[in-house]
């Protein structure tokens, strides 16, 4: 039988990164595929270019027989491809008829509230997405919005549907009734590709399986013969050495314990549901997990940016949950964060200013409120040398170096503080071969002069490579810790797609 | 923004221009924009008939003409230059503050209940602290705006320039009651007595030393914003909040104190109108200084320094504008129309600009 859906030898470059590297996917019709594979396999460039959001550099696809206009969202919406996005595409203020209305050339220049009622309804039914036609956007929950999505696109004839990601927002009773969509959708001769990290979601729903690594098809097969191991190994990569051995860091005294630490993102959310470990003198502590997974909250809720939901913080023994930034700054917790562009520098402020961003307040840098450029200055040329930052002058705006030197600056305000302990999170995100290996071995020498530091990081080579003790976090708790000469692959990579949750239990 | 310029056709004389103003350093692009004001203007002028030249050369004139012309300039800017300084303040720290109006009506209120009723104490006594109370209105009445907006969430536009209309209401209210002149028939207050007038600058000339109150603010002001930790706070509150949490900085601290300091600024410059130029309380004594002030604040490019020759210009501007109605017959409006214009270039070139530095 001719498949609804073939992609050949996709390939997409953006600058030095190749996203995709010819890339195959067959989707057969009335079948699931699932998409396996670890923040930047290339998942979502190859959706993007399926969805026209994105032009191919080289590849193409045929969808139906039919080739398939590249580069137009537009043409692919007319051929029957739906993508299903994280992030919603409603209107808040509208109701659910309303959002299905808009810009449906079949809704006509008359509303017909009461006729698109009826379908909403009558969808809903057949697939088991029963949704209140009449309730406000706003009013629904996580959930209920995504049901809103779905029924858009299959109301408007949708054969292919493209779920990114789907269930990292959904409730357990609310995974099991989208996979039951799922296999009604597909019972009708519809197809589905299902993105996900999730071993047992795929396992428990998908025909086929596909899994990317670094751009490039890891592994496809059919689901029947798949099992969790062999697709974790599949998509954390065999290639992956065991970390090298090295001295033992003798672990020092314990200077931070984390004990159920809980904590709630801003939309009130519990993202961290209970962690705990213990932080030694010496040593690297390494946190491994997919995005999303709770580490933005343990970061900033261990450097007091957010309170902790439950749960306690001990620094030598002594309780400091209820701090905040200054307070943990003052008791010598580094931190570096995630977002360079908006959080741990300002973009349009100077190198000198952004050295002094957290420090302002102290002396050299300031005496009763009034800063002392002029050692504020000498401080900063003796850092820029000190940790290579490439600039023209200290008075540049930070925006005007690379992400690199970026990072640099932030390290050399953060680590020129000589703190007890570093908190590092996604310290080398976005930045080159050599800018990463700096940030590195700053962090390691840190540790050999005696430093704790927690290194939290998705990228899971580098967790690796810099942790005495390698842990993961899934779903807002570390379900592995391990020494690092004990480190097992295959357990790691089980544990970041949350096999030990049974998935499986909670999908039936 | 370079796809965008690579297929734009032929680019206008304006939107080059523009352009140039783009990468100026902000005084040139206030230039350029105050040239493209008049040049335009100038069309106008001719429409209605009449000489553009000889219309600009009464309107310099009647700004540089005399001594007594540059001292009418003077005055007109001191209350522009004092609000503008707060308004950049607040801008600078992400706080849009539009309520500058009535924070001088309430300045100028407090200020001459002082004067008025504190008669019988000694003039060297009052005089100060008819200025300190005008100050410390304005900062309170800012600070009523500044509670709502970090206690309630209230977007402080339309807190401040919703308490523009109360505050001018106040006024009114205080006129029409204890603080009115029998029999005048208009709501002004009584005159004050001499004693407690504003020095003048120059005996025996029309200059008050409110002129360096203001211009003492502007310096002070820039002092403060680039020199102190307070001024690293307020600037770093505006540039990231994300960057502010993670600095240890309380948004609502800093837009507390930053409401505080404009208000400060704008109720001494209400005091200053009162016991310097009518010396009395005159109701809609404040009109129009708030909006000007903030169109001032963005001509001078948010830095209290440059705010000092922004401030200027408008003065002296208005200043000129009347001679030009008496002796050309244009409306003196169209100066309204110059600073509007004015105020639309410089907004383009700024927007064109992309972040600045801060």
């Amino acid at each position: 039988m001719q498949p609804m859906l073939e992609m050949r030898g996709i390939s997409k470059a953006y600058g030095e990164v190749r996203a995709n590297r010819g890339i195959d996917l067959t989707v057969p019709a009335g079948a699931i595929v699932g998409l396996l594979g670890e923040n930047g396999s290339g998942k979502s460039t190859l959706m993007k270019v399926l969805f026209g959001m994105v032009r191919p550099d080289a590849g193409g696809i045929v969808y139906k027989g039919r080739e398939l206009a590249a580069g137009s969202p537009k043409k692919a919406l007319e051929a029957g491809i739906a993508m299903i996005h994280q992030h919603f595409t409603l209107v808040e203020a509208m109701t659910v008829s309303e959002n299905l209305m808009l810009g449906w050339s079949r809704a006509g220049a008359w509303l017909d509230r009461a006729g698109t009622a009826r379908l909403v309804r009558e969808a809903g039914e057949r697939y088991g997405l029963d949704i209140d036609p009449d309730a406000k956007v706003e009013r629904l929950a996580l959930g209920e919005k995504q049901r809103v999505e779905i029924l858009k696109a299959i109301l408007r004839g949708a054969d292919l549907l493209i779920l990114d990601e789907p269930t990292s927002i959904l409730s357990p009773p609310e995974i099991a009734r989208l996979l039951e969509f799922l296999k009604r959708f597909r019972a009708e001769g519809h197809s589905v590709v299902f993105i996900t990290h999730k071993l047992g979601e795929v396992l428990a729903v998908a025909d086929e399986i596909v899994v990317l690594r670094d751009g490039e098809v890891a592994g496809a097969l059919p689901a029947a013969g798949a099992t969790r191991e062999s697709l974790a190994r599949m998509m954390v990569g065999r290639e992956l050495a065991a970390p090298a051995v090295r001295a033992a860091s003798g672990h020092g005294r314990v200077r931070l314990t984390v004990e159920n630490l809980a904590a709630r993102d801003a939309g009130g959310v519990e993202r961290l549901k209970g962690v705990s470990f213990a932080l030694h003198a010496g040593e690297v502590l390494a946190l491994a997990g997919i995005d999303g997974n709770g580490q933005g909250e343990l970061a900033d809720t261990l450097a007091g940016l957010s309170s902790a939901s439950g749960g306690r913080i001990l620094l030598d023994g002594r309780d400091i949950t209820r701090g905040n930034a200054n307070t943990r700054l003052a008791a010598g917790i580094a931190y570096i964060p995630a977002d360079r562009a908006g959080t741990s520098l300002v973009q349009a402020m100077s190198i000198e200013d952004n050295l002094m961003l957290r420090d302002f307040g102290r002396k050299p840098y300031s005496a009763w409120g009034r800063i002392d450029r002029a050692a504020l200055r000498g401080i900063a040329r003796e850092r820029i040398a000190k940790f290579d930052v490439r600039a023209t002058s200290t008075a540049a705006a930070a925006r005007t170096l690379s992400g690199g030197n970026q990072q640099k600056v932030a390290l050399a305000r953060e680590l020129g503080r000589a703190p007890e302990i570093l908190i590092a999170f996604q310290p080398t995100w976005g930045l080159d071969p050599g800018a990463t290996s700096f940030v590195i071995e700053s962090i390691l020498r840190l540790r050999d002069e005696g430093g704790a530091v927690l290194y939290i990081s998705s990228e899971l080579e580098e967790v690796l490579a810099v942790g005495d003790r390698i842990g993961v976090l899934h779903d807002g708790r570390i379900v592995e810790l391990m020494d690092r000469d004990r480190a097992d692959l295959d357990r790691i990579g089980l544990a970041m797609a949350g096999s030990s949750i049974d998935m499986q239990q909670r999908a039936a | 923004m370079s796809a965008v310029a690579a297929e734009a056709p032929a680019r206008s004389a304006v939107g080059r221009l523009l352009d140039t103003a783009r990468h100026a350093q902000p005084l040139l692009r206030a230039l350029v924009s105050i040239a493209l004001a008049f040049v335009v203007t100038a069309m106008l002028i001719m429409i209605a008939g009449k000489n553009p030249l000889t219309a600009y050369y009464h309107l310099f004139a009647g700004a540089f003409g005399s001594w007594d012309r540059i001292i009418v300039g003077l005055n007109k800017t001191t209350p522009y230059l004092l609000c503008a300084v707060g308004i950049a303040l607040c801008f600078r720290g992400n706080v849009i503050n539009i309520g500058a109006e009535g924070q001088i009506a309430i300045g100028g209120l407090a200020a001459s209940a002082v004067a008025l009723f504190a008669g019988g104490w000694p003039a060297w006594l009052v005089l100060p602290l008819a200025i300190v109370a005008g100050a410390a209105g304005g900062a309170a009445w800012a600070g009523v705006s500044a509670a709502i907006r970090v206690t309630r969430g209230v977007h402080e536009v339309l807190v401040t320039l919703l308490m523009n209309f109360i505050a001018l209401l106040l006024v009114a209210e205080a006129l029409h009651g204890k603080m009115g002149e029998e029999g005048a028939g208009f709501p002004q207050s009584p005159l004050f007595e001499k004693a407690v007038w504003l020095p003048k600058l120059l005996s025996g000339t029309d200059l008050h030393s409110g002129i360096l109150f203001a211009v003492v603010a502007a310096l002070a002001a820039n002092f403060l914003l680039w020199r102190t930790t307070l001024g690293f706070r307020w600037r770093l509150v505006g540039a990231s909040l994300p960057a502010a949490r993670y600095a240890g900085v309380s948004p609502g601290k800093m837009v507390f104190s930053l409401m505080a300091t404009a208000g400060a600024l704008a109720g001494l410059a209400g005091a200053i109108e009162c016991l310097g130029v009518h010396y009395r309380l005159i109701e809609g004594f404040s009109a129009g200084f708030g909006f000007n002030a903030v169109a001032i604040a963005l001509m001078g490019a948010l830095n209290p320094l440059y705010v000092l020759p922004s401030a200027l210009f408008f003065g002296f501007l208005e200043t000129g504008a009347l001679a030009m109605q008496r002796q050309v017959g244009v409306p003196s409006s169209l100066v309204l129309v110059i600073q509007g214009l004015t105020m639309v270039f410089v907004l383009c070139a700024i927007g064109r600009s992309g972040g600045e530095k801060v």
